[in-house]
């Protein structure tokens, strides 16, 4: 058998793997490249035959994006592009394979109390690509930023069958245009990423979670401004909803400095009539929680600081759970179960939330909602340049065609 | 395609700027543009046909289109601290300064953001909300004159951005001018919009991709408190060595900065202030964040500095000493101007690991072309800038100090890291970038210019190499009497 046949494996696709449904619909291939060679192989033959290729990693986050617009297509999985290419520890630079899980990633760099201040639901199945793809962030994004902040270097495999490198492995560089940004929240409509370089961080001495119940959304949230304020930033926050809403924080420093950090922000939350709730700690609980499989829609909504105790009390109505990160303007909400023509209606009311500034997106929604709203949101000022970046980078169409913002 | 019109007289030229701006606003006489021929790489100088000073976005959009009608090149320029040649005029046409665009528009300190005009200069935006408690935080050493703008268009960096990110971390959005003319937002005030990260992508193009006019940063909280380290050295491997320790051991400093010898020599003679000029190398580490626990960090840092035979670590133990120290710190290069009748400041970047052997290999091939250098750097970012020091004068000399770069570049390639940190390609480094990037590569970054910048007119001749090679056609006005 020729390498290429190796790759592609066309026999794989079975309908009755969900996990690989988009929208309802089975791949017609799985491709599952063991290299960056087989990687541009399976582009080949994807090419060859007309398929259009999505890329996946843990699948995780994979029904997220507007509707494929392909007759034929093929999951491009990253499972077999997977480990650790570099690290070097001394210089917090790694640099893993696509499908490389964070979990995987965070235990080597652990062993040298390092780690990747960056958050998924399900760690273990969730991917570098993926995150990287996707750029998605939550309760750290305030103090470390997004994937595309510690994004160094990255190996593109394209659709013209060429590897492209942006960046580097070294911590500040500016040679050239930065191509690696635009494959942070690229979800995969550009190409495929064979390898990915990161800027690590140094696993601090402590680290400690705190909690307070607020009477509302709005009293959380102005709570974790009013610590922001005051310059006592945390390192993590987040605030969920329920009967008393809880902000959870991560504190993050030497002992010394954690212990300054709790007695101060205690005394200034409960000074605005947060109460006090129970101590735990660790780095492991910070991952975020899956989106439960039979919620019929959920939303990320991005907007100033200072707006998301407003927002979120004014969407907390139609959501079943709803989570803020007040510092980074996140706030992200689950849709209740109901009728189809219910969530159809409360999908309608959010997205007609009127926002000064800020983004509103949709990480899930029914195959039939996706014909009237873009999962991605209204279109923008700059939206011919992305259509030009896309045109340029795959100007066959074949990555994710559809799936984009606007439909690109 | 549509047909160019035929090149206007520069007269017309000028007349249809003057609408736009005011004539006050279009210096074309040679005197007045003679600062508008090179930025601070000076080795290479090209007279602009005009320079103009807009005060607006719509000004420079008008100005763009005027450009595009008569086909006339456009080159965006900030300050001009430049150090690659980004806004040298290689191919004549107008330079669009952005000195008139100097406002700052926004300040939102709840929300952390504040939306300046390019021209601002970088140091104005941190005082502006100084007294709020926050800052800019990026802070190039040239931070008095430099410009919001350029330090965009070149992702600066500087000392503090060790710990808190470049330029590209702390842009949230910009308003342009695309090189066809037309006025864009992109990003704003919330960061992380959906889709590509074109910020990201403009932030570091050198203005290759459009004008832009209007900055939305992100403003970060000063520190409660640091603590400033001189920690001096007897060997310029022991220095080396400790920043590598510091680095590994997992504490960031604020700022982890190394002097040498030759420039120590050189700001003490010219600053006085008190500075070992027999020690080999010196290190400023600054230490920063809630005044709890910041002196066991301290400590630790001493501790690595003293298993590295440091002589001596001073704290700086007021305001004033600090500020001191990095007045040091940032007039370094120029201090260093008093040691040779020319001095060319080159950059590169390697990991933080190799920082020992690699100075040593840079001090070998200073030695081997017989030519002086001298280091001051931003050592914890691995962000070398060894100074060249020579007489412009003496072609010979001339030529060993460009072999010297070139050998310097290759060598950050060949331990794994990169031909700029901070001041970017520029027309200085167009031919190393193959260094760096593959044919393919190349190829790909400049069809992505092409989505901007179809005509090629917005600021050309820059960072990419191009088949024809360096010498380029040089724009010109038709004579007066054609
Ligand atoms: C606060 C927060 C909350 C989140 N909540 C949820 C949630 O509730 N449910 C959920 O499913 N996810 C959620 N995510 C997103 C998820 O954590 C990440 O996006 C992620 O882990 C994706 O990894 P994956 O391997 O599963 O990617 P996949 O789901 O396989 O792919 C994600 C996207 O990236 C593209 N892609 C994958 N690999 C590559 C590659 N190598 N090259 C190019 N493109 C590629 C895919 O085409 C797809 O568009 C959340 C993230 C955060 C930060
Ligand atoms: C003494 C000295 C110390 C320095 N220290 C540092 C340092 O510590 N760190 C560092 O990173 N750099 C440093 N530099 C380099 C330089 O100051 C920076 O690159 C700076 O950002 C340039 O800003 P400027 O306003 O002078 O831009 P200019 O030199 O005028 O232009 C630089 C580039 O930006 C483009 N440009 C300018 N404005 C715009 C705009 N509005 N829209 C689009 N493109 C634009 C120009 O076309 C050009 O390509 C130093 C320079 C000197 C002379």
């Amino acid at each position: 058998m020729s390498s290429s046949e190796q790759a592609v494996r066309p026999e794989m696709p079975v309908s009755t793997d969900v996990e690989f449904m988009l929208d309802g619909r089975s791949p017609d291939a799985v491709l599952e490249p063991a290299s960056e060679q087989e990687a541009l192989e399976s582009l080949a033959w994807a090419t060859r035959n007309g398929h259009a290729v999505v890329p996946v990693g843990g699948a995780t986050h994979w029904q997220f994006g507007n509707l494929l617009r392909a007759e034929k297509w093929a999951a491009l999985c990253t499972c077999k592009l997977a480990g650790i290419v570099d690290y070097s520890a001394e210089d917090m630079v790694v640099t893993a394979r696509p499908g490389t899980t964070l979990a995987e990633l965070q235990a080597v760099l652990a062993q040298q109390r390092q780690f990747l201040p960056l958050t998924s639901p399900l760690p273990q199945v969730a991917t570098i690509g993926g995150i990287v793809a996707t750029n998605r962030q939550g309760r750290l994004r305030a103090a470390f930023g997004a994937p595309r902040d510690r994004l160094l270097g990255a190996r593109i495999a394209t659709s013209s069958g060429k590897v492209i490198r942006g960046g580097g492995r070294v911590v500040k560089n500016v040679a050239g245009y930065d191509l690696c940004k635009l494959f942070a929240g690229s979800q995969g409509t550009l190409g495929l990423l064979t390898e990915i370089t990161l800027k690590t961080n140094p696993m601090p001495e402590e680290q400690r979670s705190i909690s307070f119940l607020a009477t509302s959304l709005a009293h959380g949230c102005a709570g974790a401004l009013r610590l922001q304020h005051d310059q006592l930033d945390p390192a993590g926050s987040i605030l969920r909803s329920g009967d008393k809403p809880v902000l959870s924080l991560l504190l993050l420093g030497s002992k010394t400095s954690v212990d300054w950090q709790e007695k101060r922000i205690a005394e200034t939350l409960t000074g605005l009539g947060l109460v006090r709730s129970e101590t735990g700690s660790g780095h492991e609980d910070w991952s975020e929680p899956p989106l439960p499989a039979i919620a019929p829609a959920a939303f990320r909504l991005q907007a100033r600081p200072t707006e998301c105790g407003a927002l979120s009390e004014c969407l907390l109505r139609h959501c079943g759970t709803l989570s803020v990160v007040p510092a980074a303007g996140i706030v992200e909400g689950v849709l209740a179960e109901g009728s189809d023509e219910d969530v159809l209606h409360a999908v309608q009311e959010i997205a007609s939330t009127p926002l000064s500034g800020g983004y509103l997106t949709w990480q899930k929604l029914p195959a039939s909602v996706k014909h009237q709203i873009d999962s991605m949101g209204p279109k923008r000022d700059d939206f011919e340049l992305l259509r030009g970046v896309k045109h340029t980078m795959d100007p066959a169409g074949m990555f994710s065609p559809g799936r984009g913002l606007g439909g690109i | 395609m549509t047909a160019l019109s035929p090149a206007p007289t520069a007269t017309e030229l000028f007349s249809q700027l003057a609408e736009i701006v005011g004539s006050d606003a279009v210096l074309h006489d040679s005197a007045e543009q003679r600062v508008y021929d090179c930025d601070a790489y000076t080795v290479e100088r090209a007279d602009p046909t005009c320079v103009v000073l807009p005060q607006t976005t719509e000004q420079v959009a008008e100005i763009v289109r005027l450009c595009n009608k008569l086909g006339v090149p456009f080159i965006p320029r900030g300050a001009g601290t430049g150090l690659a040649g980004g806004t040298t005029p290689v191919q004549g046409g107008v330079v669009v300064s952005t000195m008139r665009l100097n406002q700052i528009l926004k300040i939102d300190a709840d929300n952390r953001r504040m939306t300046a005009q390019a021209g601002c200069v970088n140091v104005n935006l941190s005082k502006a909300v100084r007294g709020m408690g926050l800052h800019y935080a990026p802070d190039p050493s040239s931070q008095g004159a430099c410009t919001v703008g350029g330090n965009v268009a070149n992702n600066s960096g500087g000392p503090h951005t060790l710990k808190y990110g470049v330029t590209t971390n702390h842009i949230t959005g910009v308003r342009m001018v695309l090189p066809n003319g037309e006025i864009v937002q992109i990003g704003g005030d919330v960061a992380d919009a959906p889709g590509y990260d074109l910020v990201g992508f403009i932030v570091g193009s050198e203005g290759t991709l459009g004008i832009v006019t209007e900055v939305t940063v992100r403003l970060t909280p000063l520190p409660q408190t640091y603590r400033t380290l001189l920690a001096v050295f007897e060997t310029v491997d022991d220095c080396t060595q400790t920043v590598s320790d510091i680095i590994a051991s997992g504490t960031i400093p604020g700022a982890l900065e190394m002097i040498d010898q030759l420039i120590l020599q050189a700001i003490e003679d010219a600053f006085h202030f008190g500075f070992p000029t027999d020690a080999k190398a010196v290190l400023i580490i600054e230490l920063d964040g809630f005044e709890a626990g910041i002196d066991e960090d301290a400590e630790r840092v001493r501790g690595i500095c003293g298993k590295n035979n440091a002589r001596e670590v001073r704290l700086a133990a007021t305001d004033a000493d600090r500020a001191r120290l990095w007045m040091a710190r940032k007039k370094g290069i120029g201090a260093a101007g008093r040691l040779a009748p020319s001095i060319v400041t080159q950059d590169g970047v390697i990991p933080r690991s190799k920082l020992p052997q690699v100075l040593r290999e840079v001090q070998k091939i200073a030695d081997d072309h017989g030519i002086r250098i001298c280091n001051i750097f931003h050592a914890g970012d691995g962000n070398l800038h060894p100074c060249v020091l020579f007489d412009e004068r003496d072609p010979d000399e001339l030529k060993r100090v460009i072999e010297a770069g070139d050998a310097i570049l290759k060598l950050c390639v060949d331990v794994g890291g990169s031909i700029t940190g901070e001041h970017g390609i520029g027309i200085e480094k167009i031919s190393s970038m193959s260094l760096l990037f593959s044919a393919d590569d190349l190829e790909c970054m400049k069809s992505l210019r092409e989505v901007f910048n179809t005509n090629s007119l917005c600021n050309p001749g820059k960072m990419l190499p191009t088949s024809h090679g360096c010498i380029e056609a040089k724009w010109r006005p038709r004579p007066a009497y054609v």
